[in-house]
């Protein structure tokens, strides 16, 4: 899990500033490098810039100042097309107002390889149901987009990403609205398909996901990069106090595979005092 | 019915019969009308066996007006059915961009002062103006809208509703002001028609129709995307700024145009696509060009009630454009609640 040096570099973020005009937040000197096969979790407070990193990342935004390269290339150089089958960006939200099905929400991912009107091939349609068995939903291809649940709409929308079959994954809280077995599924798939020579960045909340599941993690606070190492010199009661602030405990993990946080009650509950 | 994914086959089969529709349409529409016509003597002028006074009304008069319909109502209609995807709002509809409300103020304001009298090629002060109005208030709102990343939709929905208010108050103003004849030509602009045409006002309105329509053709697959939201559309490789600017100067456009010859005739832009999404699914790659079809031939009909059911006289198309629409409209929401 240590190869960082060793696999070559997919995805790069170079010292990227940006600024929201007319606001206060500002992201300064953020950079994080990729690499074929390995999962990078993204953690860090509210507010913290995971968001708008990663959308400066997948190129909706472009930065300040600063580099996204991608394959070597710069990403604000590329087509939106050829940028789109190299990166998958899944993002915190999207609703539909339209009434969809979800194997035609899955097909939209198929946009950067079609051309004129965009109508699927046969090829097409078979990365279509790949991604569908892939990410569990080919159960809910039938049903209509908005009437899944939003746990179920995360999984269709995550396989609209595949189909794209993108080198890179940028997902931003791709497993918020998901049950505990379908959060597992899903890492594990982001591991598998990391095994298959993709990088992936993922941004959550959940500590224990992303120290379990990420070969390296990136702690954010305040619009910079605070820490990026792996999960167990990162993953420290000091650090995470230093980031999140007080009221997390980490424990060593019963099985050697990182370390878990558990919250904190605070003093005397518990004890009966 | 139950949607399904949209094939190069359904596609053709789908717009075949909307264009089956349509033409028959086209084609009937011309033959009724205050005046009887001899569909012989039209077929004799037509195959070039000498002129006939039937034949003049039904390729001069009749003709021309059904095609101004036909590209009017399609304009309208297309151009609801992208806004409501780019705006997000299933209410929306051509003249929530303001842009009518500001050719309202152009046609009132030629109306108002008979001094304004001009007339260029086939077009009068009227026409112009209101061009002019629905222009200027499509750039007011496009400086507006358009700020560090593109256009903001929101923006140009909130700019729309004022616009249209704002426009309201001005022509209130001018109506106060006019002397009390005059009233009667605005109320009747302001109901929207589609009478006195010929071909070279039709010929006039399509270097604004086609190529806002085709910047709204052209970007049927993108909007799809963008039902999901620019994020995910983005992420797609859509170049979400590109495809809202140019839906905006297409609607615009195509909008423009038709306000200018017909006056703000309302409801086509916002049921047809409403309709034809109940029928096709939501694919818009199909819905946008069925959109066209299906309301150039409903307003096409609608203009047929309207120069028929009061004949020897008119009535203003707008008013059958709302009685027809209305209820089919509540009838189509009423049979999918079940």
């Amino acid at each position: 899990m240590n190869a960082a040096n060793a696999s070559p570099v997919l995805f790069q973020v170079r010292d990227v500033d940006f600024a929201y005009p007319r606001a206060l937040f500002r992201l300064a000197g953020a950079s994080f490098s990729l690499y074929a096969g390995q999962v990078l979790g993204v953690i860090g407070p509210n507010g913290s810039g995971k968001s708008t990193l990663l959308k400066i990342a997948a190129g909706l935004v472009p930065p300040g100042s600063g580099s996204v390269t991608a394959l070597g290339r710069d990403i604000f150089a590329m087509p939106r097309r050829e940028r789109a089958r190299i990166l998958g960006y899944l993002p915190q939200q999207a609703g539909v107002h339209l009434d969809f099905l979800a194997r035609e929400a899955v097909a939209m991912g198929r946009y950067p390889h079609t051309r004129g009107a965009g109508f699927l091939g046969a090829k097409d349609l078979e990365v279509v149901e790949r991604s569908m068995e892939a990410t569990d939903c080919l159960n809910l291809a039938d049903r209509l987009f908005s009437s899944l649940s939003g746990g179920e709409r995360q999984r269709v929308l995550l396989a609209s990403v595949l189909a794209q079959e993108p080198r890179v994954l940028l997902l931003d809280e791709p497993t918020s609205a998901m049950d505990i077995h379908q959060q597992v599924r899903f890492f594990r798939l982001v591991r598998k398909l990391c095994t298959q020579g993709l990088a992936a960045a993922v941004v959550t909340h959940d500590l224990n996901l992303a120290s379990r599941f990420s070969d390296r993690l990136l702690l954010m606070k305040d619009g910079r990069v605070m820490e990026d190492g792996p999960p167990e010199s990162l993953i420290t009661e000091s650090i995470l106090a230093s980031a999140y602030g007080s009221g997390i405990r980490v424990l060593d993990g019963p099985d050697g595979r990182g370390p878990l946080v558990i919250p904190d009650p605070g003093p005397g509950e518990g004890e009966g005092a | 019915m139950k949607p399904r994914m949209l094939t190069p086959a359904r596609f053709a089969r789908a717009l075949a019969a909307y264009g089956t529709l349509a033409a028959a349409v086209v084609l009937l529409a011309p033959l009724f009308g205050a005046e009887p016509l001899s569909f012989r003597a039209i077929l004799d002028a037509v195959l070039g066996r000498g002129g006939s006074v039937d034949a003049e009304i039904f390729l001069l008069q009749r003709l021309p007006r059904v095609f101004l319909a036909f590209l009017v109502g399609g304009s309208l209609a297309v151009s609801g059915a992208a806004l409501q995807v780019v705006l997000k709002n299933s209410l929306a509809e051509p003249f929530i961009l303001g842009i009518a409300g500001g050719g309202a103020v152009g046609a009132v304001t030629a109306i108002s002062v008979p001094a304004l009298m001009i007339s260029i090629g086939p077009f009068t002060s009227v026409h112009l103006f209101t061009l002019a109005g629905c222009l200027a208030c499509m750039a007011a709102i496009y400086r507006l809208a358009s700020g560090d990343y593109g256009v903001s939709m929101n923006t140009i929905l909130l700019a729309g509703v004022t616009f249209n208010v704002l426009c309201g108050a001005m022509i209130m103003l001018l109506r106060y002001l006019v002397s009390p004849h005059l009233l009667v030509a605005m109320d009747r602009w302001m109901m929207g028609g589609l009478d006195v045409v010929g071909y070279r006002e039709l010929a006039g309105l399509l270097p604004f129709a086609l190529p806002g329509l085709f910047l709204l053709f052209r970007h049927s697959g993108a909007l799809n995307q963008l039902a999901f939201g620019e994020e995910l559309a983005a992420g797609h490789g859509v170049d979400v700024a590109v495809v809202h600017k140019q839906v905006f100067l297409g609607t615009g456009l195509a909008t423009a145009a038709a306000v200018t010859m017909a006056g703000p005739i309302g409801f086509v832009g916002l049921v047809v696509p409403h309709a034809v999404r109940r029928i096709s699914g939501q694919d818009q790659r199909l819905v946008l060009p069925a959109s066209f079809l299906l309301g150039g031939g409903f307003l096409t009909l609608c203009d047929l009630c309207a120069r028929t059911v009061v004949a020897p006289t008119e009535m203003p198309v707008g008013i059958i454009t709302a009685m027809i629409g209305g209820p089919v409209f509540l009838r189509i929401l009423f049979k999918s609640r079940n």
